[in-house]
């Protein structure tokens, strides 16, 4: 014999529905776990540039501790100097740090744009494929809920590869120098790092979930979104190189974020010299242009519901 | 008398060129309704308005005592209906349990309630241990039960089904229209069935709406339209059967074969007698008689021709 229930009957509901404050953040934490799911992604995408800003930090901190004469981290390389020579070369040390710094951010937008591109592509088109906005927008939940949420699963997955990280450098960077004195003395290289990567990852995000508004299928908006970020990009660069003059650069939006990033880090050199304020009003404009993309596409799925 | 669930006045939507709903006036008292219509009556753009998905050019409604039109009160009335849709619909990359409490945070339930209910209406609707298998694996009647599950999952007081027993087997079929019947008769849900088989929808409603080119047609319980005063008999005659169908349709009757020397006569109820006459004159006698009820399907159909007819 055995043992069977029946379990169908009809429970009514014994909690209470309260209004919802920022429904965006269910979908976000819903859109989160489900990238989660996948470990492959996560481990290519994400361990690459976090080891690569743990090796900056060290690197951050091997400088600072050297010229401290704290000894050296690895052994057999370097020792103390003379206490008279520390803060002379402290300034030198803060202008190599900074350079670090800026590095890394450069290569992070690499990780970044894969990053994004990867988990942002597939979000509105996927939903619109499986007919998940029609189970969205039958409850409270807003355009501007759904597109935020989207929007915050897609940045936090940018802000991983390149806020995260460079906060890491910069911390370590801050609490190894004598005195809290990159802090003091560079706080701009890290206001600007983090400004930049903060933009990048809106501008790529907006980009992102733009071409994912327009597309079937999540491998046309990820080919989309690497063909117009590259193809804006070579474009640019064969045209410059033809013309013989760097402005046409300005056509890449990854030259454009470039020239940005050489004006907010204060770079010592920048291969560009046009207005970054051009490049700032391209990227934003791009970024508008996606976000019209989406509403547009938005304002259909919710009336289709 | 209670309040209406459903106040709709004067509604008008176009589209482009196409008025959707053309002046649509209406009162759902509550209960099982089913809405019933040709593809284009208007029914899909009433369901987005109840949502308030759509706002209306022309018109009010009011649904559960709130404006849809209003975006405020169109988020709140979300809380409160409960919409299964016709096409698949699933969360990308979520299993049963998930997509549920998902659904259930976003209409404001706490985390230990959306999970609960998550599970409580997945075992409503009899979905065991496949709740936690990726839905993309799900058969279309799993689909549907999950669509039917998320729909009841925040106990709203107000159900939308739109087309539940879509591509389902028989047994399917019969399951789901229990669990709908047992929600609009044993829980006391207000439920709106939007449904081409109508069959489903006599099983499971009181109540009918039917619309075409966004107007309502026809309203009332199913008992009252399908009663009417047309008699629709099955007659075996045995004799001359054929001149038996002359004298029939000469007298004006709607008659129909339906084997040897079997009839389906839709008759006046004064006309009863006059089969027998008519039998008996012409060589003919009546086997048997039998009573049929008409189907809302006959229903329908009469009230789609009379509306056709007016229109024209």
């Amino acid at each position: 014999m055995t043992a069977t229930a029946h379990t169908e009957i009809y429970r009514r509901l014994k909690g209470s529905l309260a209004p919802v404050r920022f429904p965006a953040a269910h979908l976000w934490r819903a859109r989160m776990q489900v990238a989660f799911k996948r470990k492959l992604p996560l481990l290519l995408l994400f361990v690459p540039p976090w080891i690569s800003g743990v090796v900056f930090s060290f690197v951050v901190y091997s400088k600072f501790t050297l010229e401290q004469g704290l000894g050296s981290p690895i052994p057999g390389m370097g020792g103390a100097g003379p206490a008279g020579s520390m803060a002379g070369a402290l300034a030198g040390q803060l202008i190599q740090v900074h350079d670090q710094i800026v590095i890394f951010t450069y290569v992070s937008r690499v990780f970044a744009l894969l990053a994004i591109a990867w988990f942002g592509a597939g979000l509105v088109c996927e939903d619109q494929r499986a007919g998940a906005h029609l189970l969205y927008f039958s409850r409270p939940l807003s355009r501007l809920d759904y597109f935020f949420g989207h929007f915050l699963t897609i940045a936090s997955f940018g802000a991983m590869v390149t806020v995260g990280p460079v906060l890491l450098i910069g911390l370590v960077a801050v609490f190894s120098s004598p005195d809290y004195a990159f802090l003091f003395e560079k706080w701009d290289v890290l206001l600007g790092s983090l400004g930049y990567a903060s933009l990048n990852v809106l501008v790529l995000s907006m980009i992102a979930l733009g071409i994912s508004s327009l597309a079937s299928r999540k491998s046309y908006a990820l080919a989309g979104v690497f063909a117009f970020i590259l193809g804006s990009d070579s474009l640019g660069a064969m045209l410059a190189g033809t013309q013989g003059d760097r402005d046409w650069s300005m056509l890449g939006v990854l030259m454009n974020l470039r020239r940005l990033a050489d004006w907010m880090m204060n770079a010592n050199q920048s291969r560009f010299d046009w207005n970054p304020w051009y490049s700032l009003a391209i990227v934003l404009g791009l970024a508008a242009l996606g976000g019209l993309l989406v509403a547009r596409r938005l304002r259909r799925l919710e009336v289709v519901a | 008398m209670s309040e209406p669930i459903i106040s709709i006045r004067g509604l008008v939507k176009c589209y482009r060129n196409v008025r959707a709903l053309d002046g649509l006036t209406l009162e759902f008292l509550g209960g099982p309704v089913g809405l019933l219509g040709p593809n284009g009556a208007g029914k899909t753009t009433l369901l987005k308005l109840l949502l308030g998905l759509i706002e209306p050019d022309e018109g009010s409604a009011r649904i559960l005592g709130l404006d849809p039109v209003g975006r405020t009160d169109a988020l709140e009335l979300r809380q409160r209906v409960g919409y299964m849709p016709e096409g698949d619909c699933l969360l990308p990359g979520m299993n049963a349990v998930e997509m549920v409490t998902t659904l259930c945070r976003i209409t404001g339930l706490t985390p230990d309630d959306a999970m609960t209910r998550a599970h409580e209406s997945l075992d409503y609707v009899g979905l065991d241990d496949q709740r936690y298998r990726p839905m993309s694996e799900y058969s279309t009647g799993m689909k549907q039960r999950v669509k039917l599950a998320q729909a009841i999952a925040h106990d709203p007081p107000l159900l939308l089904l739109d087309e539940p027993t879509n591509g389902l087997d028989p047994k399917g079929r019969r399951h789901m229209l229990d669990l709908v019947h047992d929600l609009g008769h044993a829980q006391g849900k207000h439920l709106i069935l939007c449904s081409h088989q109508l069959p489903d929808v006599e099983r499971t409603c009181d109540h009918v709406v039917v619309l075409n080119r966004g107007h309502v047609i026809e309203r009332g319980s199913i008992a009252d339209l399908t009663r009417s005063d047309e008699h629709i008999v099955r007659v075996r005659v045995g004799g001359e059967e054929a001149a038996f169908e002359r004298a029939l349709a000469a007298e004006g009757m709607s008659v129909s074969r339906t084997g040897p020397g079997a009839f389906r006569i839709a008759a006046r109820i004064d006309d009863a007698d006059s089969l027998f006459e008519l039998a008996g004159a012409n060589g003919a006698w009546i086997e048997s008689v039998e009573d049929l009820r008409s189907s809302l399907e006959d229903v329908f159909l009469r009230l789609l021709r009379e509306s056709e007819g007016v229109a024209q």
